[in-house]
């Protein structure tokens, strides 16, 4: 029995430390999510263990999977730490919105459009944070400015749609009616994989930066940049990229948002809530790693949903939230995704003990 | 074409205001548009409020709006106490602290409920537990991981925010709140200055008195001070810095608490109330520089300004924007505040 | 089954696919054809309404339905579960009258029952807590306080083919920036309030041969204030109000600086758009600035038809106007519905629980006229149907094409004693305006 475990647990090693694990769990895992629609119907005795699942919840866990991912592109590799991406999020609902509501054009194209706003407006936050050298706390609070700034921008300027926002139009005012071409369909599923294409384009580029010469800059960055400036990496450059393609693909989820949600106001995509909801899951998954965004939107808004659908407690799944955040900084701050190598670390500890007794 | 059928608020702005006519005839610079909005009619929309509020006051009115710039300023001084404190020492951003003030209101609310004195009397009271609360708060949050990078300890005080606000969300519900004192107002020249809030500042007044006499003139105080300035040395010289740190964090959480039992004095609050004094109290502390007293007062002196003759003259919340651009503008270019410097000023 | 509707915070749990098999439980009875011809003994409901869309349900009505159930989405947590807990006791209580009073008629006696989900005041749970109370059977839903959340569920419900018949709403664009053909509101919408609030309060105040030139704004500034500052902006003028002042709130200030600003413009009339605590707010600040302007009003304020605000805030509010959908104060029945709904909870009856019963009655109305638990049924029903005895002080409420109430009315209270009195217009003043 042990010989059998720590076989497994021999080969799961052996595994991890090859080149090609992280892809290949990178792509077992979407495997899995595209087939969740379908596990969720899937009964036992009568009982569908997945079934509390919506498929509009699973939406939402995507979006925000996405949005964590894009999140810790910049943050998690750079070590930059942005409490202000509900700024690169609404302005990609908004411009998505305003371009398809006003002219007419295809939603794709003011999604596009929103997303290079928002790796502008990255750019020009980058440009002046990092020539100012604000670091740390600074950083995070001047982030959190932009945000709030667009937030009130957007709310006291009538043209802005004003505290009331947009309507998405319908589909037959700009194309030929709801299809994959006017971003809008009937029923959620197409939008489930509509945000799950999102999620992984953002996890294959968070994955090739991640194996490439770019971000071993910006893992030098992260961990000591006065060292990676004196070898001769242009930090001030890398940063800046990182932040325009964090912002570029934020834009994405938020552009799903407006589209998928129907409506945008300033108070739901650029509140205060929204900088935490996008961060969390990479928080909770993993900072830093490519898989940890997407494990920690899967742990954080299921359990949530399960407390929200099992007890009637108002606020308690907020509250559940605080100690799961608590609880994952205090204990486990590399967060979900580094569970399996604990584990097997503990197992491979213990059967060495176990061999050493044996011979 | 859409909103041209519809009258939504846009296109109400351009039915007024781009056309001298009849107001149901669509503006034609709207039709052109579909109802995209022209520039034309941001630039008038913009006007229509330069006509509304842009009148030269009469000094009386001008004297008013100062005075509650002058009280809403003091509350955001002593709103930014605690926050600035415990940054200055412990180099720790406290999201939680909008959260404590929350506590400290409602606490006032139970405790003047129970005992059916004077809500006065709950103010010493909710401070006391609220530096409780504070110790018990870092003791099993922060200190584990008070050597981690910087985010950490946002995302657990963070944590911390969540629990408590939503505690109080469970046991009190989200109605709004008053202990309806009405406390009225003095007249001054036909200046009104509000009871309540002038309470309030007198209360906050002697609170940076206080902690700034113990600062300066106690052992303890200067403990404190030379951790802010430099925590090893701190550690050489024999102060013992996780003590000093729990002391801090549980002072900075009774300025909180402090803050947060004199606000229900004039005005009724909710649990989302800290949030929105917490977002004004970064802005302060950041004008004022992280850990400055003085300058929390300084700071808070600017955004009461800014606010009270904002939303006097820029009509709706326009005047957030301003504060925020001032943020910005004071983090680029004097991110130490615009008095820079400690607590040892 | 009992007379007690499905306990509404409890909530569906994860077993969903036995709950929806309730509604198609089939039982005999006789073929709901029937249910055409019980319409005239039911009075009001469907006097011009029975047209050709009810020959077509018979078709396809089989068995009767023991239960038809009616799916409420309201913020039972967060910020506004106040408000959203006491509509949700709405949709039950008229529910729970329907059943006392023998069950749907049209369908043997079929007994209403009433699920609920909570939506927490949260946009993405809007269309989720619509889809769930739709999987676990409900024929028709209403919902959701929240502009965004009600226009997040009203999609979800029209994808799903099954009516929405709004509860309490404000903003505009809801049922106007897309057509719906599931969505129904009988409530005035924002502009409609603004219309009402101009004219009515003009009219009444210079048929006293009283004088009203000016008004300040002071509105909240979120949507729902913004959108009624918007539609004011047009209505004053167009009665020969102008607009001198515009003053923004923002929750958890004090109103100091706003009357300030308006103390310096010196309208006629101060007309308030906030909620409850931000009246007060106002009210602490008109008192400690000894300002009152010669007329005090709210457009949409429900701080002005709570009695228990109206008393905290005293002389100051005396003699006010305000313009809200209310409940009918000429009706014996909607004062009955109201001490029951305050007996019954335990909880304040307001504007808010006033249109979401009414709107429970014309939900009802459309169950008893289509004769069927078939959402398509129900949907057809309420294209047609004129609702005449309902608790609302409006005329008979029928829908336009966009599922607007065409005949939505906000009328003007007074403030008098401190009680809201009903002044205008005519058919459902309870008592003369007084200055």
């Amino acid at each position: 029995m042990s010989n059998a475990l720590s076989r497994a647990v021999e080969r799961y090693g052996a595994f991890r430390d090859q080149w090609y694990a992280l892809p290949v769990l990178v792509a077992a895992s979407l495997v899995v999510l595209a087939a969740i629609p379908f596990l969720r119907r899937l009964a036992l005795f009568g009982v569908a263990p997945l079934g509390w699942l919506s498929l509009n919840m699973l939406i939402v866990t995507l979006i925000w999977a996405t949005t964590a991912q894009a999140w810790n592109i910049m943050s998690g590799y750079t070590g930059q730490f942005s409490f202000g991406h509900a700024a690169f999020f609404g302005l990609g609902a908004y411009t998505t919105i305003i371009l398809t509501g006003t002219v007419g054009i295809s939603p794709w194209i003011g999604m596009l459009l929103g997303s290079v706003l928002a790796a502008i407006y990255g750019l020009l936050i980058g440009a002046l944070t990092f020539r100012y050298d604000l670091e740390g706390h600074y950083f995070a609070l001047a982030t959190l400015a932009f945000a709030e700034l667009l937030r009130y921008v957007f709310t006291n300027v009538p043209q802005l749609g004003g505290a009331s926002g947009f309507f998405r139009p319908l589909a037959r005012e700009y194309a030929d009616g709801p299809g994959l071409a006017a971003f809008q369909f009937t029923g959620d599923l197409p939008y489930y994989y509509l945000i799950l294409g999102f999620l992984t384009v953002v996890t294959v580029v968070s994955l090739a930066i991640n194996r490439s010469q770019l971000g071993y800059y910006l893992f030098a960055i992260r961990e000591r940049e006065q060292a990676a400036a004196a070898i001769g990496v242009p930090t001030y450059r890398y940063k800046l990229l990182a932040v325009a393609v964090s912002a570029f693909f934020t834009a994405w989820p938020g552009a799903f948002w407006a589209m998928y949600f129907n409506t945008i106001r300033p108070t739901t995509v650029f509140e205060l809530l929204v900088n935490v909801e996008i961060l969390l899951p990479a928080i909770v998954g993993g900072i830093g790693t490519v898989l940890g965004p997407i494990v920690g939107a899967f742990v954080i808004i299921p359990v949530g949903e399960f407390v929200r659908q099992s007890f009637s407690v108002p606020g308690l799944n907020n509250a559940i939230y605080g100690v799961i955040l608590i609880a994952i900084v205090l204990y486990s701050p590399k967060g979900v995704v580094s569970w399996p190598s604990r584990f097997v670390e503990l197992l491979r500890v213990r059967t060495d003990l176990l061999d050493d007794d044996g011979t | 074409m859409l909103s041209l059928s519809l009258p939504d608020a846009c296109c109400r702005d351009v039915g007024i205001v781009a056309l001298p006519g009849p107001p149901d005839v669509p503006a034609s610079a709207a039709e052109a548009f579909g109802g995209l909005p022209s520039l034309a009619t941001a630039v008038d929309a913009l006007g229509i409020q330069a006509v509304l509020g842009i009148s030269l006051p009469s000094p009386t009115i001008f004297a008013q709006y100062f005075v509650f710039a002058v009280l809403l300023g003091g509350i955001y001084g002593l709103v930014a106490l605690g926050l600035t404190m415990i940054f200055g020492v412990m180099d720790v951003i406290n999201f939680a602290h909008g959260a404590l003030m929350v506590v400290a209101m409602y606490t006032v609310l139970v405790f003047s409920d129970a005992t059916g004195l004077s809500p006065f009397f709950a103010v010493p009271f909710a401070v006391l537990l609220l530096f409780v609360l504070g110790i018990i708060v870092y003791r099993s949050t922060i200190a584990p991981i008070i050597d981690a990078p910087q985010e950490n300890q946002l995302i657990v005080t963070f944590g911390v925010l969540l629990i408590l606000v939503s505690g109080i969300e469970m046991i009190f519900g989200s109605d709004p709140q008053q202990l309806g004192l009405n406390l009225g107002s003095l007249e001054i020249a036909g200046v009104f200055v509000p009871q309540g809030q002038l309470y309030a500042l007198g209360i906050a007044l002697v609170a940076l008195a206080g902690t700034w006499l113990f600062l300066q003139r106690t052992m303890l105080g200067r403990a404190i001070r030379g951790t802010a300035d430099n925590r090893d040395g701190a550690q050489y010289v024999g102060i013992d810095v996780p003590r000093i740190d729990a002391l801090t964090f549980g002072i900075g959480a009774a300025l909180a608490g402090l803050a947060g039992a004199v606000i229900p004095l004039f005005q009724s609050f909710t649990p989302a109330l800290g949030d929105q004094y917490l977002i004004n109290a970064f802005v302060v502390v950041v004008l004022g520089g992280l850990g400055s007293f003085p300058g929390a007062f300084v700071g808070g002196l600017i955004i009461g300004f800014i606010q009270v003759f904002g939303s006097a003259y820029l009509g709706g919340s326009t005047y957030q924007i301003v504060i925020f651009s001032a943020f910005i503008l004071v983090l680029l270019v004097k991110p130490e505040g615009l008095l820079g410097g400690s607590t040892d000023e | 089954m009992g007379k007690n509707p499905v306990d509404g915070v409890s909530r569906r749990s994860f077993v969903k696919y036995s709950g929806a098999a309730g509604v198609t439980v089939g039982l005999a009875g006789c073929s709901s054809n029937g249910g055409d011809g019980g319409d005239g003994s039911d009075g009001g409901d469907g006097s011009d309404g029975s047209d050709g869309g009810d020959g077509g349900d018979g078709g396809d009505g089989g068995d009767a339905p023991e239960e038809v159930i009616i799916g409420s989405n309201h913020p039972l947590s967060g910020g506004l579960s106040n408000t959203g807990e006491r509509m949700d006791e709405a949709v039950r209580l008229a529910a729970m009258m329907k059943n006392e009073s023998g069950g749907i008629e049209s369908l043997d006696g079929a007994e209403l029952s009433v699920i609920s989900g909570d939506n927490e005041g949260a946009q993405e749970l809007g269309g989720e807590v619509a889809q769930e109370l739709i999987d676990d059977g409900a024929s028709v839903l209403t919902g959701c306080y929240s502009s965004p959340v009600t226009s997040a569920a009203t999609r979800t419900s029209e994808n799903a083919g099954v009516p929405f018949v709004i509860s309490v709403s404000v903003a505009n664009s809801i049922l106007r920036e897309t057509q719906l053909n599931y969505a129904y509101r009988p409530q005035p919408p924002a502009d409609q309030m603004a219309i009402d609030h101009a004219r009515l309060l003009a009219d009444t105040i210079r048929n006293a041969g009283e004088e009203i030139e000016t008004a300040g704004l002071f509105y909240i500034d979120i949507s729902f204030g913004q959108s009624i500052r918007d539609a004011l902006r047009e209505e004053l003028p167009a009665n020969d109000i102008e607009i001198v002042a515009e003053t923004a709130y923002e929750s958890g200030d004090t109103a100091d600086t706003q009357v300030t600003t308006l103390r310096d413009a010196d309208p006629d009339a101060v007309i308030a758009t906030t909620y409850r605590s931000g009246t007060i707010e106002l009210v602490n600040a008109m008192d400690n600035q000894d300002y009152r302007p010669d007329y005090l009003t709210g457009c949409s304020n429900a701080a002005m038809n709570d009695i228990s605000a109206l008393e905290e805030m005293g002389d100051t509010v005396e003699g006010g106007f305000a313009t809200n959908f209310a409940l009918d104060p000429t009706s014996d029945r909607a004062a009955e519905v109201r001490s029951r709904f305050e007996s019954e909870f335990d909880s304040g009856f307001d504007a808010n629980v006033a249109m979401t019963y009414a709107s429970t009655e014309v939900i009802i109305a459309a169950i008893e006229e289509a004769g069927s638990a078939d959402p398509e049924d129900i949907n057809d029903a309420l294209g047609s149907i004129t609702v005449e005895d309902h608790i609302a002080a409006m005329p008979p409420i029928s829908f336009a094409d966009n599922g607007e109430n065409e005949n939505a009315l906000a009328p003007l209270f007074q403030i008098q004693d401190l009680e809201d009195r009903v002044v205008a217009p005519e058919e459902f003043a309870e008592t003369d305006v007084q200055f």
